[in-house]
């Protein structure tokens, strides 16, 4: 994932500075003292955080770990799993990390944090068209969240992404809600994949609006799953994303689509594209994609065409989501159609939008091809 | 014929004003002072629970250690480790500002990111982005905007605070929300765990985790339960809030005992007033009978009376129980403070239980007191109701059955106390069902002396002197009555002025005895303040090596687990003449050898009472290494709480607690050092939250503390008194009024008004003569019951019996100046009275 989950998040910050602040000159009258820490707290622009504005080496397992002077941080993980019998799930785990302040104020109590977390999970139980999701909160003070640079290993209370053995590209997942819960091990069968341009994911001309990105871009899973009183012993393939910045939204986006394909010819697409507030297309849609032996081929907004066939109107929210898509590539001789598993995969949680499993029927170069991914669907309303 | 009816007893009520009012008001204080008790109590606890619903949310469950503290650590491990959710992090303590006025505030640190499932009234319609604020920014807290205001305080102003850490400037960066429990957030500081450890020094510390079971709750706990270490305890937060509330039972029954007893009193005016009323009419009433009325219509018309009055009286004394509430609310608390556990400032709660309560005492007494006056008009035949002698020899029958009523209500209070064991309730009613026995007893015991004072004074030439005994003794129906009252409260003054007499000198001499030191310093009362331990030790050190200092003891005053339950304990570090400060009711052999080296322990006397402990019985203690055996060697005397407490030596102690410090140190000077210029010396080595006293300061501030702690009986009693007075006043007035025609009669043959007033006060003095003496006795007896069976029960306090001539004295004076105060204005009004218009009277 790119610019689009970093808009998104950078977004939501921002909604919630916007709420807060909302609530707070309802609550206060006296306006000329407000604070002015308040605002820089959760600002979309403060200088202090650290920018992203070149690429830069990537160093292991040290990068795995936190960069506590960007704002905005995140280890996202989503798969697509099924038991011996082909009864299909689908995951997502995620870490996020929030610099609440540029700097930590250094004071004796180990509660003292300027680091926030926040992690999402959530399952998809095809069969009986069930989702499920929840949700954590914690600073990263007193070892309640955190990350290490040690070895891959974030955490919040319980739920972690940790390595396993001090590899590399070897994670173990585990998450417990109370209906729910996953215990996985993913091994990367391919090497790090580096987006942008090694790395460096640049959103626009502007300097700093750009992230630092990496992937697995598939991950061979084993491991249970449990929903209710029922364990399941699983397989399936997983995709990690690694992104850092401290740049926020342009006032034109208003959200995202982003698209994680793993092809049945061992190949991967990542591609993202904003959605503007004039409906006109972002020159800085971006993605690439990833052959079966590590070559990348990097994708520029014109290079692809995304189709929306369907929609679907949540229940919950009465938000309509697309349901499904058509994706061609013609550069690449790729022609996908693209639907979720089931159209039920709202996060209602603290901050709401889409993530759902999905399945790939096409044609490449003629050929018949299929595959799994996840899809993203941020900012509608 | 009911119009003519109701049109009478309208006219007759118009015409007499003032037994009205008297009625009523006699009412309206009973019912205010009962009223007000409950209220106040009822509020105390409830703010008590408010507070803690308001902070703890939906929390049902809450993980407290012994002193020491929770481990900051048992948290992460709880959530990292077992995976627990909805736990709550507290750190909370107290802090002083003193920003335009002083002012303590409780200060609550928790962590603003744990689930909503907790919903605490404080997080209410704030979002979550403000308060993150707390956790990044150093000591910035919430407050209630009215406070706040009060301060002239605004969002983003600083004041200062103390703790024992030293002073502390706090940046206000949110309001509290404004809800429904915005009035229990007035004292009420919100920040987060850090600010609150830093502030507190207890860094490393939690006070205490609030844990909400929303999925599997016997799993949940069995986890939690398995994860804690032996000083920690997981605890329903409702049976917290039971156990607070069965403590004060014993406090509160005491002092609904005092609101009953001004009831009583308020009962014994009302039945003055309406017997009055209904004497008044007899005329009347026998002529309406004669006319045809039934017997029923008169009652009937005497019981509405009394209702309407009842009821006017009721609801003027639940108003004035409520403003009355007001200012018994900071008393009471303050002696739950004290004694209990911290209320934070109450705020006065009325529930219409209580209003319900009210109306029903009201009414229920009044009809119970005209009980016995209507029976007396439906009970007569016409004729008979016209003629008042019949009524007087009707009373002296009744007195007689009165009389052995009288002996059987009290044989019933006297098995009642002896037999009921260790219940409050049966005590206080016994004491209750004496007492009336002694009121109705007045009567009889009033005929017989005025019968011995006419043989004694049949020879006096002089009618005046004569004629005051023959008075009392002829009107016996009304004097009784009034003498019953007055000797009632006077033996109530009596006794509790015995009993607090008692328990005064009884504390007095304990807390000499218990200061055997010349100077005591206080250390920090906070357990769980890092380093707290080392600086006291070296501290105690320092003084140990002043040149007046001869030698040192120490206590440290903790908490431990006894089952489920957190005992407090005495840790004490003992030489030679600290030794000389317990008064051991009960003790084995060689009990210091054993204190000092074996797992032995001291028990107060409360709490040996309270247990049902008995030397040689072991008591079981968590440790780290499970439940250990202590054997009580001896029961001591205490009287600093009525919970009790467990003592035990310093080595027996830190074999299986942690070394916690010192909160107190006493210092022993060498002969003849000047203990002022030591005082100064020791005041040098102390940090500004820790104090030195000299024992005599402490000596004065524990008496202080004992009188704070009574202040709310003394009230209360002088509400009772006041009630009473004003019973005897009116019936006192009521007897001189009613006989306006006999004393006209007097004034016509002769008798000057000098004399009259003479004749009026000599019998009231007499009957305040009466009372006085019946009273003595009866106080007496109360005193005793008191002491030794409401006290014993309530508190597990023995308490030594100390006479005081001076409080007999003054009781027996109190009544023969109310009695003779009361007659002051018939008397005067008498006197102005032309013998004419006296005579016209009736």
């Amino acid at each position: 994932m790119n610019m689009r989950r970093l808009v998104f998040w950078g977004l939501m910050m921002a909604a919630s500075l916007a709420l807060s602040w909302y609530w707070w000159e309802s609550q206060d009258t006296h306006r000329a003292e407000l604070d002015t820490t308040a605002d820089s707290l959760l600002s979309a622009e403060n200088e202090l955080f650290a920018k992203v504005l070149k690429p830069r080496a990537f160093i292991f397992p040290q990068d795995h770990g936190p960069h506590p002077t960007y704002r905005i941080e995140w280890w996202y993980f989503t798969g697509n799993l099924q038991t011996d019998m082909r009864r299909k799930f689908g995951y997502e785990l995620t870490f996020f990390r929030f610099a609440l302040t540029p700097e930590q104020n250094m004071t004796p109590s180990k509660w003292r944090a300027n680091q926030m977390y926040m992690a999402h999970f959530a399952l998809t139980d095809v069969d009986n068209k069930q989702f499920y999701t929840d949700e954590r909160f914690s600073r990263a003070g007193n070892g309640l969240a955190g990350a290490t640079t040690e070895k891959y290993h974030v955490w919040l209370y319980d739920w972690k992404a940790e390595a396993i053995n001090d590899s590399h590209s070897r994670i173990a997942l585990y998450a417990k809600s109370d209906a729910f819960s996953i215990a996985l091990q993913l091994d990367s069968e391919k090497e790090i994949a580096l987006q942008g341009v090694d790395g460096f994911s640049r959103k626009s001309q502007k300097a700093g609006n750009a992230s630092y990105y990496y992937s697995y871009t598939r991950m061979a899973t084993t491991g249970h799953i449990q929903i209710k009183q029922q364990t399941f012993p699983i397989t399936g393939s997983s995709w990690m994303d690694r992104e850092w910045t401290s740049a926020a939204l342009s006032a034109q986006q208003i959200g995202w689509d982003w698209f994680a394909l793993q092809l049945s010819d061992h190949s991967e697409l990542m591609f993202y594209r904003f959605r503007r507030k004039d409906g006109k297309q972002d020159n800085n849609n971006a993605g690439a994609l990833f052959y079966a032996d590590n070559a990348k081929t990097r994708l520029a907004f014109s290079d692809v065409d995304i189709q929306v066939l369907d929609y679907w109107k949540s229940p919950h929210s009465n938000i309509r989501y697309p349901s499904q898509w058509h994706l061609s590539i013609p550069d690449q001789g790729l022609e996908l159609d693209i639907s979720p598993l089931i159209n039920d995969q709202e996060l209602n949680v603290r901050y709401r939008y889409w993530e759902g499993a999905v399945h790939i029927t096409g044609k490449k170069n003629g050929q018949a091809i299929s595959g799994q991914g996840y899809v993203e669907l941020t900012g509608y309303q | 014929m009911r119009r003519l009816l109701k049109k009478a007893s309208r006219h007759f009520l118009y015409l007499h004003p003032w037994q009205l009012v008297i009625a009523i008001l006699g009412i309206t204080l009973g019912v205010a002072v009962v009223i007000s008790i409950d209220l106040a109590l009822e509020s105390a606890l409830h703010t008590f629970k408010q507070t803690t619903q308001a902070l703890s949310g939906k929390a049902s469950y809450r993980i407290i250690a012994s002193d020491g503290g929770l481990d900051e650590k048992l948290y992460t491990h709880l959530r990292v480790g077992q995976g627990v959710q909805n736990l709550s992090p507290v750190v909370n303590g107290y802090v002083h500002s003193t920003a335009i006025t002083a002012k303590t505030f409780k200060l609550v640190g928790i962590d603003p990111l744990i689930e909503n499932t907790f919903q605490s009234a404080w997080r209410q319609d704030n979002k979550t982005g403000n308060n993150l604020r707390l956790i990044t920014e150093p000591n910035t807290v919430l407050i209630s905007r009215q406070t706040a205001q009060s301060m002239q305080l605004q969002i983003g102003d600083s004041f200062p605070v103390t703790t024992d850490t030293g002073r502390h400037i706090l940046k206000i960066i949110n309001w509290l929300p404004e809800n429904n429990a915005r009035e229990l957030f007035a004292h009420l500081l919100i920040t987060d765990i850090s600010t609150a450890q830093e502030l507190f020094g207890v860094l490393g510390k939690l006070s205490t985790i609030d844990v909400v079971l929303a999925h599997d709750p016997a799993a949940t706990i069995q986890r939690i339960r398995q994860a804690l270490p032996a000083n920690v305890l997981l605890m329903p937060l409702n049976e917290q809030a039971e156990s607070l509330r069965q403590m004060t039972q014993a406090f509160s029954l005491n002092l609904t005992a005092l609101g009953m007893l001004s009831l009583l009193m308020g009962m014994f005016l009302i039945y003055n007033t309406v017997s009055f009323l209904v004497i008044q009419r007899r005329l009347l009433f026998g002529s309406l009978r004669s006319i045809g009325v039934t017997r029923q219509q008169i009652c009937r018309l005497i019981i509405e009376e009394a209702l309407l009055l009842a009821m006017i009286g009721t609801v003027l004394g639940i108003l004035l129980g409520i403003i009355l509430g007001h200012s018994l609310l900071p008393l009471i608390s303050g002696t739950i403070n004290a004694l209990y556990f911290p209320v934070d400032h109450s705020v006065l709660k009325l529930s219409p239980l209580q209003i319900g309560k009210g109306c029903l005492l009201g009414i229920a007494t009044t009809l119970l007191a005209v009980l016995v006056p209507a029976w007396e008009a439906y009970r007569l035949p016409p004729h008979r109701l016209l003629l008042r002698s019949e009524l007087e020899s009707g009373v002296r029958r009744f007195i007689q059955s009165a009389a052995w009523l009288a002996v059987l209500f009290i044989f019933l209070g006297l098995s009642l106390v002896l037999l009921t064991g260790n219940n409050i309730s049966m005590g206080l009613a016994g004491i209750f069902l004496m007492l009336f026995g002694f009121a109705l007893l007045t009567p009889q015991v009033s005929f017989v002396l005025m019968t011995m004072l006419e043989r004694l004074l049949a020879r006096s030439p002089s009618v005046l002197v004569r004629l005051p005994v023959r008075m009392v003794k002829a009107e016996i129906s009304r004097t009784g009555c009034a003498i019953a009252t007055l000797m009632i409260v006077v033996a109530a003054t009596i006794g509790m002025d015995l009993m607090i007499g008692s328990f005064r000198q009884t504390v007095s001499e304990w807390v000499k005895i218990s200061l055997p030191a010349d100077l005591y310093v206080s250390l920090s009362g906070n357990m769980q303040a890092s380093h707290k331990s080392a600086a006291d030790h070296l501290l105690k050190q320092r003084l140990a090596k002043l040149n007046e200092v001869e030698m040192l003891s120490s206590v440290l005053r903790t908490q431990l687990f006894r089952g489920h339950t957190r005992n407090k304990v005495s840790v004490f570090e003992i030489n030679e003449k600290s030794r000389q400060g317990f008064i051991f009711k009960q003790q084995s052999h060689e009990i210091w050898t054993a204190f000092n080296h074996q797992n032995s322990i001291f028990v107060t006397e409360p709490y040996a009472y309270h247990h049902g402990l008995e030397l040689g019985d072991n008591i079981l203690l968590r440790t780290a290494q499970g439940e250990q055996a202590f054997a009580i060697i001896a029961i001591y005397a205490d009287y600093s709480g009525d919970q009790g407490h467990l003592a035990m030596s310093r080595n027996n102690y830190l074999r299986y607690w942690p070394d916690l410090g010192f909160s107190g140190i006493g210092i022993y000077a060498k002969e003849g050092s000047n203990m002022i210029q030591l005082e100064a010396r020791v005041k040098q080595l102390l940090q500004p939250y820790q104090t030195v006293k000299s024992e005599q300061a402490i000596y004065q501030l524990s008496m202080q503390l004992f009188e704070q702690t009574f202040r709310i009986t003394e009230t209360l009693r002088w509400l009772a008194g006041m009630i009473a007075f004003l019973g005897v006043f009116s019936a006192l007035m009521a007897i001189q009024f009613e006989r306006t025609r006999q004393l006209g009669i007097l004034r016509a043959i002769g008798m000057t008004s000098g004399q009259l007033s003479w004749l009026i006060s000599i019998e009231t003095g007499l009957m305040g003569l009466i009372a006085g003496l019946f009273a003595v006795p009866v106080g007496f007896i109360m005193a005793y019951l008191f002491i030794f069976v409401v006290y014993l029960r309530s508190f597990g306090w023995t308490l030594a019996f100390y006479f005081n001539a001076g409080v007999v004295f003054q009781g027996f004076m109190l009544a023969l100046v109310a009695a003779v105060l009361a007659a002051v204005l018939p008397a005067l009004k008498m006197a102005h009275t032309k013998p004419a218009d006296a005579l016209r009277n009736e």
